[in-house]
This record gives structure tokens, sequence and C-alpha cells, in this order.
């Protein structure tokens, strides 16, 4: 299941079906021998929603949540310069300034800038004093 | 939505972490009574609910087929919490959302959380491990399983928890505790009875 959850690519139907008999065994057999498991919302949609959304597009894992965990790194870094009223409106200013910044910024310019092709120059050490080491 | 000056069709997919998603459609997440952001299911059998556990059934009754959720009603519920008409509580609707949802949209396109999925039921996985121990042996040797259990991860696994996540494994750590599960077994091995751990195998394989 791990690997169909995750993999970022179009799942088969065959391996769908599977997903979905395994997800069912799975919660089954754990609340089967350990009667003390309570099914928690994370269980039950894993249970019961995981495959209805691989349905219709495909894949859980080509529409996972990766990529925007890692927002939380720039969040939690400039969190003082976006402070609201409401976490709400907190993460608004945030998603505001990324999308003005993404337009100009110097990275994003770089990132699109044509790759030049660097001079082949000597990586071997040519005088002692020149710090390098080989 | 507009794109450079046209006008286009676009398809939302809301993702996030659960608590995120929930807030999105209008609840508290995992302390909410009706916990899943895709279908109306009572978390626990209660006496105080008993009459929206009979409607809805529970979360823990696995045979039953909860009622999903419909853009119908929480834009219902988004007019009662944004002061148009009658409020929440006279529509009943109290108990299904704690707050106004800030965006309408059927539970078709809420993605399923393949990550956080991936990290909560790892995390579940390895407790369960203690608890079987705690349950069989009791609560010493159970403390003294914790200690061996973090050792077998750290050492002959190789992967340590992060403060990020909430102290548990990222996710690449995730699939390397589940392709090693073994060692988490041998370790339970003497612990517990034969047909728990076999039952706790038979999850790791399926998961």
């Amino acid at each position: 299941m791990l690997s169909t959850l995750n993999r970022a690519a179009l799942i088969t139907s065959a391996e769908q079906a599977r997903l979905k008999a395994d997800a069912r065994a799975l919660v089954r057999l754990l609340q089967g021998s350990f009667p003390w498991l309570s099914i928690s919302p994370k269980l039950h949609m894993l249970f019961a929603h995981s495959w209805e959304f691989m349905g219709p597009w495909g894949s859980t894992g080509l529409y996972g949540e990766q990529a925007i965990e890692s927002w939380h790194g720039f969040y939690n870094r400039d969190a003082p310069r976006f402070t609201a009223e409401t976490a709400l409106l907190s993460c608004r200013k945030l998603v505001q300034t990324m999308a003005l910044r993404g337009a100009a910024s110097e990275a994003l310019r770089r990132a699109n800038a044509p790759i030049r092709k660097q001079k082949a120059a000597s990586r071997g050490a040519l005088r002692p004093g020149d710090r390098r080491l080989r | 939505m507009v794109v450079g000056g046209h006008r286009r069709a676009v398809r939302v997919f809301v993702n996030s972490d659960f608590l995120a998603i929930t807030n999105t459609v209008g609840h508290k997440g995992h302390s909410a009574s009706l916990p899943c952001p895709c279908c109306l299911g009572m978390r626990w059998p209660t006496e105080a609910h008993s009459l929206l556990d009979w409607a809805f059934g529970t979360l823990q009754d696995l045979d039953y087929t909860h009622p999903p959720r419909t853009a119908a009603h929480l834009r219902e519920m988004q007019e009662a919490y944004g002061g148009s008409g009658r409020t929440p509580a006279e529509l009943g609707l109290a108990t299904h959302v704690s707050v106004e949802p800030v965006i309408v949209f059927p539970p078709s396109p809420i993605v399923p959380l393949p990550l956080h999925f991936t990290i909560g039921i790892t995390a579940r996985h390895l407790r369960l491990t203690i608890e079987a121990v705690t349950q069989d042996r009791g609560s010493v040797d159970g403390r003294q399983f914790a200690h061996r259990l973090a050792g077998t991860l750290s050492v002959n696994i190789g992967v340590e928890a992060v403060p990020c996540h909430g102290g548990n494994f990222i996710g690449r750590h995730c699939h390397t505790i589940a392709s090693r599960c073994g060692e988490i077994v041998d370790a339970l091995h003497p612990l517990v009875s034969t047909s728990r751990l076999t039952a706790y195998e038979r999850a790791w394989e399926l998961w």
C-alpha cells in the first residue's frame, strides 16, 4: 500500500483494486487483533476514501502534499512578517507575498536563464599558493 | 480563473494536512464529533449523541456506509454561519461544523493525504508494539520495550525521529522502517502471543 499511495504515477486499475482490498484487510486485521485500537480519522480515510479518490484521478502520489509541506519552513522562518488577526489572514499574506516574489525574484530569474557552458579549465593545482589541494 | 488575460477552467484539489483540510470544510479535525471531511460519520458511539450515531454510524463500525458530505450541505452551513437567515443551532448544524467553511466544494477533490498517512500509520504501527507488550506483560515490560524499540530503530534500522512532523519519522524513513520491519518483529517475538505477533507481521506486509 505504501508504494501505491505515494508513487507519483498513474496507478493501474488492478493495483487500485489491490489497494482497496489491502486497506480494508489492514484495518479489519488491526481492529480484530488489537481490540483496544480505535479507528482514527486517518485510518478511516485510508479504509474508506483513499481508493475513492484514486478511481477518477488515477493516483494519490501525483496529488500528494509533499510540496506544500516545504512551505512550513518558509512560514515558520518568516512568521513575524505575516502576523494578522487570524491564522487564515496570516496565511493569505504569506501566499500573496510568495506569489509576488515568485514573479520577479532573483532565484526565479536565475532558474529561467539559459544554461551557459563553463569554459574548460585546469582543475589541478598549478602553484603551491593557489589554495587547491589537487 | 483568469490566466494571462484569458479565462480558463481550473480544477481545485484540496490538499494539505488533516487539520487544514477539516478547517477548510468547517470543523476542528480529529476532535470534532464528525471528523471525516468526506463523509458524515461519528467518531465514537456515545450516549449523548446516540441519535446522531444511529443516523450516521460511527467510524468504528467498518461495515457501515456513511452518508457523504455534499457541496449543498456546506453551502447551507456557510450561509448559516455567515449570518444570512437561520443560525447553525436552529438548523442543527452545530455538531457538523464548528466554524464557517472557507470554500464550498464536494468531497471528491479532497486529496487523501498520502504523506500524512505514511507518517501517521507508520507511527501507529510502532506504538501498537508497545501497547501489545503492555497488554500482554504489564506496564514495566511495556516501558522497557519502548526503550528497546527506540534502540532497534536507531541502531538496527538507522532512522531517527525528527522534531517536525510531531516527533515522528520523515516519509523516507517510514519507507525504510516498512522495508526492515523484520527487526521490529524479531524484537517483539519473545514478548507477545504468537497470534498477536502473526497479526502484527501481517499488518506490516499489508502496509
